[in-house]
């Protein structure tokens, strides 16, 4: 007869380091998104004091803040920083709590950023388009505002920081500022779309954004 | 922190699975590492050699030439060409060759081909040689030496695809490299449930006690394993034995060709269904499930997160439509954006674990069977589609299983 004995304890042992390897794939990857995460939230402490600084010249400038120069930068690193959040939210899922969490300081720091950037349009004469974006990661608040955002940050890209400065804000975030902004611009549904203090509570497509900005021609 | 995502457990039950097989096969391998080695050649069997061949015209002289070059005194082996009715030349081709008999029949299966050729087997062992493979010199002296064992009713060799060229067989010869490894340690557990067409070595006894090649049966390799197993004997494997045969070189023949494997693995799987269970051993327990759950998970895998993929892709068609197809300028912004650690998580860093398993496994299986060929390219290729041809081909046989319809060679 063929020998047909069979080693439990291989099945056992098998078993234990399959889920060794599988279990400590799970904690490199877990591990690697921390770092991903620390590393986003440095970047935003970075950016604090940037801003920061960015304020204290502002108020030390007071008649002149016309000389301030370097808006756009900021407003360059602002998006690089909404961009880790985006791809961070991808790999997690938009609806997490944790994710918007991660958000909060970000939204404060695009507060702070548009009020500067609206005195200095304001004073000097900017020929620079503001844009606020309010919506929802929630697809039972909004079905439409992940295309509304695609093609807001198609347009960032396109036009650049010098001409165009996108600010978005989660319609679910706990902060005291982000709801004051939204009682200020009435948001009651999203997406809601401000471009240059003007309101628009529907989807827009590119065309009619282009329209609004007066930029059909220029992006061909 | 573990960050676990809960519509991620198929996926994860997934790559666990395949861990799992992996890391088993590979105590199997360290465990017999010493029995790698084809056992030394005792006796001198007397062996016929039996080429069943409809149509193959094409390949036939060179499978006979290789048979008539294999390393083992010539006296002691007896070729058989059974022509199964073809249309083209290949009898005459047959003919021509000395010392080879030629039966010529009316079309009838190649089943019943090979059952003719028995007829005139004398010899201790029978081998069968499909007419579009080829053997290398020492296979037969690899293989013989299992023999030795009075309980070994058949040797399988290590079957590879010969000079793959294009798509199609490039991701079968790694497929066919993957199998190389796996029969050798199917075999380690007694666990062996195919005897392939390209020389498969049995005991002729075998068949006079039990009966011939089962003519109705679509995968009579397949059925005539499991019925030496069902008999309690073994089926050894020589991961030495080179053999090359013929692929499909086109998708249609492809799926042809799997529809009817398949097929045969179902019908056949469940006519010998008692040899699963602990009293069947490993063969019982672990390989013949492993090959069903195999089968069923990557059916569901390929269906939720294909379906999942295609609606992702389908969103992006839409989204690209809606900034005025300027796909260049999409293109632009992800190259200057991009970033490795944006698509870093648990679920990649799983999966590149698994590839890692994978690749061993492929690595050891050229290893061992001293693999020469040129692979890089094929791998890449089959790393890529080799799910997804799995999957339409499973669901194909299973659609011609439900709709009854008839499964041609």
């Amino acid at each position: 007869m063929v020998s047909r004995r069979i080693n439990y304890v291989k099945f056992v042992f098998a078993f234990l380091i399959a889920g060794a390897i599988f279990f400590g794939g799970l904690f490199l990857g877990s591990q690697l998104t921390s770092l991903q995460i620390h590393n986003i939230t440095s970047i935003q402490e970075d950016l604090k004091t940037s801003l920061a600084s960015l304020e204290l010249r502002h108020d030390l400038l007071k008649q002149n803040i016309c000389g301030i120069s370097d808006f756009g930068l900021f407003g360059a690193e602002l998006g690089d920083l909404g961009r880790q959040l985006a791809d961070v939210e991808k790999g997690f899922g938009k609806n997490k709590e944790n994710i918007l969490k991660l958000k909060e300081p970000y939204f404060l720091l695009e507060i702070r950023h548009f009020l500067l950037l609206q005195e200095a349009k304001n004073k000097c004469g900017n020929d620079i388009d503001l844009v606020l974006y309010f919506y929802s990661n929630d697809p039972k608040q909004c079905e439409q505002c992940d295309d509304q955002g695609y093609i807001l940050s198609y347009l960032q890209d396109k036009i650049g920081y010098e001409k165009i400065k996108i600010y978005s804000f989660d319609i679910r975030s706990q902060s005291p500022s982000v709801q004051t902004l939204m009682d200020l611009y009435n948001v009651e549904r999203v997406p809601l779309v401000v471009i240059n203090d003007n309101v628009y509570n529907q989807f827009l497509t590119l065309e009619e954004i282009q329209e609004i900005l007066g930029v059909a021609d220029t992006l061909g | 922190m573990i960050f676990f995502e809960s519509n991620l457990i198929l996926y994860y039950f997934g790559i666990f699975f395949t861990l799992y097989i992996g890391v088993f096969y590979l105590i199997t391998l360290f465990e017999n590492r010493e029995k790698i080695r084809d056992p030394k050649v005792g006796k001198l069997y007397t062996l016929s050699i039996i080429v069943p061949a409809f149509n193959e015209a094409k390949t036939i002289g060179k499978t006979l030439v290789s048979l008539k070059n294999l390393n083992y005194p010539q006296d002691k082996i007896k070729i058989i060409v059974v022509d199964d009715g073809s249309t083209d030349n290949t009898y005459e081709i047959a003919s021509r060759f000395s010392g080879v008999k030629v039966i010529k029949k009316e079309n009838g299966g190649k089943a019943s081909a090979i059952n003719i050729g028995l007829k005139e087997v004398g010899t201790e062992l029978v081998a069968v040689m499909d007419a579009d493979s080829f053997v290398t010199e020492h296979a037969l002296w690899s293989m013989v030496g299992y023999f030795r064992n009075k309980r070994t009713m058949a040797v399988t060799p290590a079957l590879k695809v010969y000079s793959p060229k294009g798509f199609w067989q490039g991701v079968q010869y790694v497929e066919y490299l993957f199998s190389v490894f796996f029969r050798k340690m199917f075999s380690f557990l007694n666990g062996v449930y195919v005897t392939p067409g390209p020389f498969s070595v049995y005991r002729k006894e075998f068949f006079d006690k039990y009966g011939d090649f089962q003519e109705n049966n679509m995968s009579e390799d397949l059925e005539v394993a499991l019925r030496i197993q069902s008999h309690d004997y073994k089926i050894e494997n020589s991961i030495n034995a080179e053999v090359f045969t013929v692929a499909p070189n086109n998708f249609k023949a492809l799926l042809k060709q799997r529809v009817r494997w398949y097929s045969g693995v179902l019908n056949n799987l469940y006519a010998y269904r008692h040899l699963f269970g602990s009293r069947r051993g490993y063969l019982g327990i672990f390989v013949l499930p492993v090959t069903l759950v195999s089968i069923v998970l990557v059916l569901a895998l390929l269906g939720y997160y294909g379906a999942t993929l295609f609606i992702s892709l389908l969103k992006n068609l839409y989204q690209i439509r809606l900034v005025s197809f300027d796909v260049m300028g999409i293109a632009q912004d992800y190259l200057a954006n991009f970033s490795v650690l944006k698509y870093i998580s648990p679920t990649l860093v799983l999966f590149v674990l698994t590839i890692s398993f994978t690749v061993t496994i492929f690595i050891l299986s050229r290893i061992y069977s001293q693999d020469k060929g040129k692979v890089f390219g094929s791998f890449l290729m089959y790393a890529l589609v080799y799910g997804p041809i799995f999957g339409v081909m499973w669901i194909t046989t299973i659609a011609h299983k439900i709709l009854n319809l008839k499964i041609k060679w």
